[in-house]
């Protein structure tokens, strides 16, 4: 059961969020880069898959600059065999899910695999497109915010549980497919020490726009950044006790800011 | 030569005028009894086989025989004075009534021997006699009476009053009706001798029977007896004795009473460093060529771990003190070491070939029980806060805990086995420096509001505040390093913070077995206080106190650390720090000591000092205080996880405050004020109990709070 | 003045409110509005959309699409728009509209914006407002190529009912069924009646303080006081807990909401909640601890035991609606 899991770099997720002075991108100071916190679900799960077939390979393929090999490397931690990284400076201006998806593509096409990973979407931009697009360009079906998946005896096809709204639905799809990993897929081991020193070993190709014949033209362009309006802290509703105080506040709900 | 009544016939009624038959045969059974003893030594499954296994043990170890001057009096001194033996009056006055009696039974037998056998032959004259006779036989008698009075002790409290942590084997009744036995027949022995020779009327000694006071009160059993009675009764005596204290002898090599020597042994091997919990090290660049981590075969262990399994006798101190059995949890730390002792020995019998040799076995070919599950429990493993109570408590100067922390390691390490809440923990540190994974951008918003000098800013300074994640990020003990900041402030203080630039102490990762971890913490922080040439430390957190001080000396980091009790008692005690306002409404109040404050680095008196110092409140103990103060349940990565078995350690230290009326709890600790704060709210006494750091009762008695 | 497809969604027989807020958007905008709508048995439902502003209304009504699934909706939806030839393309961002946006961008060669919060048109071209970093950062992104897709998030525009009917036009699409390769086995949708998260107007969250899965019923018991609109929330706390699914958590790692009342009970306040939240339009937070730095973000606090302050307003918000 070879598999591919597309990755991406993140912020930590608990980074205080600046701007460039442009005001066109974050300032990347001082930021700690992680693995993005869904990939972390498509890589266990490809990890557990070929763990359960017994035999395969599983490929993880990024799209970032230098600093993006740590990702790669947190992934080859935990159980990934080989890795592609997908590093242009054409990418290092502006991208987008469109262009990164019609990267990976070309990247994944050169590999061999019975599905493709990846996380719901990137705790960055927050698109959740590229599994689509990707999907869309390798003539695969796609099924995303996948919380279960199995796959058949002769690895033909799987079934897999997605969310829907307010509940779950159940698909059979034929392999090849892509996935996108929803939170409860699975739980994402830690990696241990042996496994961090042999990830430094691992195999990570490096790939260029030149060596994948595509284009890094954006579809979708961001202009400009901006930081949300800082929430002030609004009134304190006070009373002689909790009762005082919810009566209070229902009053409040429904005179001062009629929303009920 | 004046005196010379004044002794006893040496083998009176055993050895007659002709050929000393009975003499020539003690000491052919005596040698035997000795051969046999050395037999023991050497058996199937003996310490020498089990020595042979711990030389093969490749774990790494810190020096046990350098300074053997200091090592020699150090061992002496614990053995004869039985320090910490003592400190569980009950069993210390027992133990130590045996201890130093048959040192004067030893004493006496020895005499004996001396006079008998060589001062007699050679020189044909009597050492024993005079006032000389009347000591030793004073001594002799104090010493069987002493051995006879610890025996009861200890029998009363085997078959009456057995505590509930104490194990019982058959080998520990066996040696204690031996003793008895040895004892009972010695004074009977001198009892029958007396009767028929001292108390005859007439007998020169007459007048000294008082100076065997032992045998003159047990001859009252045989008064009225026939001269031939007695010494028939007398010989058969002597035979019975003999065999009695030579079966004991052998009993020696085969049972607990080898702790006769191997203790002793262990004493003088005790680490001698200054860390007491002392960890085994790993050396940064072990992580690059190692292939394994931390310990899952007992040969990993060091040999002086494993000679620790040897020395102990299961007296189950470290069980009574230890807060995790105390709470129902499946630690026992004697029955740690005594199942890695039984493991040894099964390991042994599979490893040693028919000439006695003991080789190790291919970890593929090894098919016996598992170090970790089969020997010890993960949840055995898991259980322990590193709280040192079991080390403390140990008179057999054994590591207990640390051996959990070595199973940790390769379960964290190389298994990434640890309780599921642990791997947000770990990424917490990671990815932001604190275990809670609070953004590392907000580690010095605590002190937006406060004039507190960051170290970026003012250069340099005296002091280096180190927060710690707890005060700079959790709610409950921000409030405690704002007081103080607040009181080095008043106190004109010349400190600073490093705010962003500080990171995890590393001192969980390290304790949950996440070396690896803790040393890319420390090693981070050891880079930014040296880019500062920081030389003194206060830390608001024990847990920062000790790692900062002993365990970053190992990757680089040498520095005086202070924690900030030892910092304000100085404040104090020099009068930089006015404690005009007593505070109100603490009622009687007890300090609960941190773990790694007092046990870990003796810093009892301090904090007390303080809390004497702000004339407010009254100032008690509850019923466990200083070296056997009971852990909150916090440490050893505790802390952040679940405690699902057993009942809550935090709540039955509450409990204990409780009993002791108390009102007022103080820490000095970030874990131990957010575990007891949440053991009074758990057990709904926010009514009648509060607890609070050390810190804000004197902010509040400074007038700055 | 631009040619606007809104693609309206249909859950349990009923057009989603969603699309009733972008096709009044797409008329506020001054677009040729057209809307579609796929379903089975859904034709009766198309008239609704033209009094929130669709001129047009194509309807692909079947069998085939009586489950959601992401091919046959993108077959029939690329179909729609290469009859109207649109500049733009609304969906909703629900959990529909994630799926499908960027899958009929993509069968469209075009890309999408995500999970717009604001728009504004010049000429044809769209900018869109859009959350990023989990809403700790906001990025205004323009389209290239046309149409110009994008999803929008619930509730963050208002529906406007205006006289007016669109012509409904019953469009037959004849699936590529080579391309069909998935099969709906099953759908389980809880018989629930609330909104999904995302879609609520009055969320009711409960965190760490709610100690405990009984609990929940304090919430529920205000949820339906305050009507069908609203639902039942919780912190990521909450969810490991096990007291509530992870389907209910809010901020980061789960849903990003915006509805105009958010009720945060026994929630301190962590960042990644906070993120999740900050689009709300009104925050009410309820907690014991006065320094929770949930109260920083609120509109309304209370300092007070929830278990007592939640009963009370559950009684008064049912004294208010009669």
């Amino acid at each position: 059961m070879n598999a591919v899991v597309c990755v991406k770099q993140v912020p930590d997720t608990e980074t205080l969020i600046k701007l460039n002075a442009e005001g066109t991108e974050i300032a990347t100071e001082g930021v700690k880069w992680i693995l993005n916190p869904y990939d972390e679900y498509a890589v266990e799960e490809a990890v557990q898959q070929k763990e359960k077939a017994g035999d395969g390979s599983v490929t993880l393929v990024t799209l970032g600059p230098d600093r993006a090999l740590e990702a790669l490397r947190s992934g080859l931690a935990v159980g990934a065999d080989t890795a592609v990284h997908i590093n242009d400076a054409a990418f290092a201006e502006k991208t987008d899910p469109y262009a990164t998806a019609v990267a990976l593509a070309a990247a994944v096409k050169e590999l061999e695999y019975d599905m493709i990973f990846c996380g719901k979407q990137a705790m960055e931009d927050d698109a959740g497109q590229v599994a689509s697009i990707l999907g869309e360009l390798l003539e695969l079906p796609v099924v995303t915010v996948v919380v279960k998946l199995e796959v058949s005896d002769d690895k033909k096809t799987a079934i897999v549980t997605r969310e829907i709204e307010g509940g779950h639905a159940v698909i059979e799809v034929p392999l090849p497919a892509v996935f996108t990993a929803q939170k409860g897929l699975n739980n994402p081991r830690y990696a241990s020490l042996p496994g961090i020193m042999k990830a430094k070993k691992k195999p990570v190709t490096v790939k260029t726009v030149a060596d994948l014949g595509v284009s890094a033209e954006p579809m979708t362009v961001v202009k400009s950044m901006s930081l949300p309006p800082d929430r002030q802290a609004g009134k304190m509703i006070e009373g002689d006790d909790a009762a005082a105080k919810a009566i209070a506040l229902a009053k409040a709900l429904h005179e001062e800011a009629k929303i009920i | 030569m004046p005196g010379t009544e004044i002794t006893r016939e040496l083998y009176w009624n055993v050895v007659g005028t002709g050929f000393p038959v009975a003499r020539v045969l003690s000491y052919v059974l005596a040698f035997v009894a000795v051969v046999l003893f050395i037999r023991g030594l050497f058996r199937k499954g003996g310490l020498l086989e089990h020595i042979k296994m711990m030389k093969l043990a490749s774990g790494p170890d810190v020096p046990r025989v350098d300074n053997t001057g200091e090592r020699l009096k150090f061992a002496i001194t614990e053995v004869f004075t039985h320090r910490k033996i003592l400190r569980e009056p009950y069993q210390g006055v027992a133990h130590l009534f045996i201890f130093w009696g048959f040192i004067a039974l030893f004493f006496g037998t020895f005499m004996d021997f001396f006079q008998g056998d060589v001062i007699e032959p050679l020189f044909h004259t009597n050492i024993l006699q005079g006032g000389f006779y009347l000591g030793y036989s004073l001594i002799t008698d104090l010493g069987g009476i002493l051995v006879l009075i610890g025996v009861i002790m200890f029998l009363l409290r085997r078959y009456v009053n057995m505590p509930k942590w104490l194990d019982d084997k058959p080998e520990d009744k066996i040696i204690l009706w031996l003793i008895l036995v040895i004892a009972i027949t010695g004074f009977l022995l001198e009892a029958l001798r007396m009767q028929a020779t001292e108390l005859q009327p007439g007998n020169p000694m007459n007048q000294y029977v008082w100076y065997s006071f032992g045998g003159r009160l047990f001859a009252l059993l045989f008064s009225g007896l026939s001269i031939k009675t007695l010494k028939s009764t007398h010989l058969f005596m002597w035979w019975f004795h003999l065999f009695i204290v030579l079966g004991f002898i052998i009993y020696v090599a085969y049972s607990k009473l080898l702790h006769i020597f191997t203790l002793p042994a262990n004493i003088f091997m005790h680490n001698a460093t200054d860390n007491p919990a002392l960890l085994k090290a790993m050396p940064p660049e072990m992580f690059e060529t190692a292939e394994t981590f931390g310990i899952h075969q007992l040969e990993e262990y060091s040999w002086k771990d494993l000679f620790d399994t040897e020395v102990c006798i299961r007296c189950g101190r470290c069980v009574a003190v230890c807060p995790a059995f105390m709470t129902d949890k499946p630690l026992l730390p004697r029955d740690v070491i005594q199942n890695l002792r039984d493991h040894l020995e099964a390991k042994v019998r599979l490893a040693v070939d028919a000439s006695g040799k003991v080789s190790l076995i291919p970890e593929e070919d090894y098919k016996g029980p598992a170090l970790i599950g089969d020997v010890i429990d993960k949840d055995t493993i898991w259980a322990c806060t590193t709280c040192m109570a079991c080390i403390e408590a140990c008179p057999a100067h054994i590591s207990q805990f640390p051996k959990l922390i070595d199973l940790r390691r390769y379960l964290s390490m190389m298994e990434s086995d640890f309780p599921a809440e642990i791997q947000d923990v770990f990424k917490g540190m990671e990815n932001n420096s604190n275990p809670w994974n609070i953004g590392s951008h907000s580690r010095a918003d605590w002190a937006k509001d406060l004039d507190v000098p960051l170290l970026s800013k003012k250069g340099e300074a005296e002091y280096l505040f180190y927060v710690g994640c707890a005060g700079a990020l959790d709610d409950l003990n921000k409030k405690v390093a704002v007081a103080l900041a607040k009181i080095f402030n008043a106190a004109g203080l010349d400190y600073a913070i490093l705010g962003t630039e500080e990171g995890c102490c590393g001192d969980s990762a390290r304790k949950i077995g996440n070396e690896y971890l803790y040393q890319m913490l420390a090693t981070t922080n050891i880079e930014v206080f040296n880019g500062y040439k920081v030389k003194k430390i206060i830390t608001m957190c024990p847990h920062g106190y000790n790692t900062l001080k002993h365990d970053y000396k190992e990757l680089g980091g040498d520095y005086e650390v202070y924690h900030y009790t030892e910092i304000l008692a100085d404040l104090i005690k020099n009068g930089k720090l006015p404690l005009k306002n007593p505070v109100e409404g603490l009622g009687t109040m007890a300090y609960h000591d941190s773990c790694y404050l007092g046990r870990y680095n003796k810093i009892y008196d301090q904090p007390r000092n303080i809390l004497n110092a702000m004339n407010s409140g009254t100032l008690v103990e509850m019923k466990n205080h200083h070296e056997k103060s009971l852990c909150c349940g916090a440490g050893g990565g505790r802390m952040w996880m679940e405690e699902t078995l057993g009942t809550r350690i935090n709540q039955k230290r509450t409990e204990e405050a409780m009993d002791a009326g108390i009102k007022t709890v103080c820490t000095a600790c970030p874990f131990c004020y957010t575990m007891l704060s949440d053991g009074i709210k758990e057990l709904g006494k926010s009514e009648e109990m509060q607890a609070f750091d050390i810190a804000q009762l004197v902010a509040k008695a400074a007038g700055l709070a | 003045m631009p040619e606007i497809l809104v693609y309206a969604e249909v859950q349990k027989g009923e057009i989603k409110k969603g699309a009733f807020e972008i096709a009044s958007k797409a008329k506020a905008l001054g677009g040729q509005v057209s809307a579609c709508i796929i379903g089975k048995d859904v034709e009766g439902l198309a008239g609704q959309l033209g009094k929130f502003g669709a001129d047009k209304i194509y309807v692909v009504d079947g069998p085939e699409f009586e489950n959601y699934s992401t091919e046959p909706f993108v077959q029939a939806l690329a179909h729609v728009a290469g009859l109207v030839n649109p500049s733009i393309i609304f969906l909703s961002a629900s959990a529909q509209g994630k799926d499908l946006t960027p899958a009929v961008a993509a069968r469209l060669k075009v890309g999408s914006i995500s999970d717009c919060v604001d728009l504004t048109l010049d000429g044809d071209k769209v900018t869109a407002k859009r959350p990023m970093y989990a809403g700790k950062a906001y990025a205004m992104v323009e389209a290239n190529g046309t149409p110009q897709v994008l999803s929008i998030r619930p509730n963050s525009f208002g529906v406007e009912e205006i006289a007016g009917a669109g012509a409904v036009e019953k469009v037959d699409v004849s699936l590529d069924e080579s391309k069909i390769k998935t099969v709906v086995k099953s759908v389980e949708v809880a018989a629930s009646e609330a909104p999904d998260q995302t879609e609520a107007e009055i969320i009711v969250s409960g965190g760490r303080g709610i100690d405990g899965a009984e609990n929940f019923k304090l919430l529920e018991d205000l949820v339906r006081a305050l009507g069908p609109n609203a639902t039942i929330g919780a912190s990521r706390a909450a969810v490991d807990a096990e007291w509530i699914d992870h389907g209910y958590q809010i901020g980061q790692t789960g849903k990003t909401v915006s509805p105009n009342l958010y009720i945060a009970a026994g929630i301190s306040g962590a960042i990644q909640h906070l993120a999740g939240i900050t689009t709300s339009k009104v925050i009410v937070a309820i907690d014991k601890d006065p320094e929770a730095p949930i109260f920083s973000k609120a509109d309304y606090g209370i300092v007070g035991d929830l278990f007592e302050v939640l009963p009370k307003l559950t009684e008064e918000v049912k004294k208010i609606k009669g």
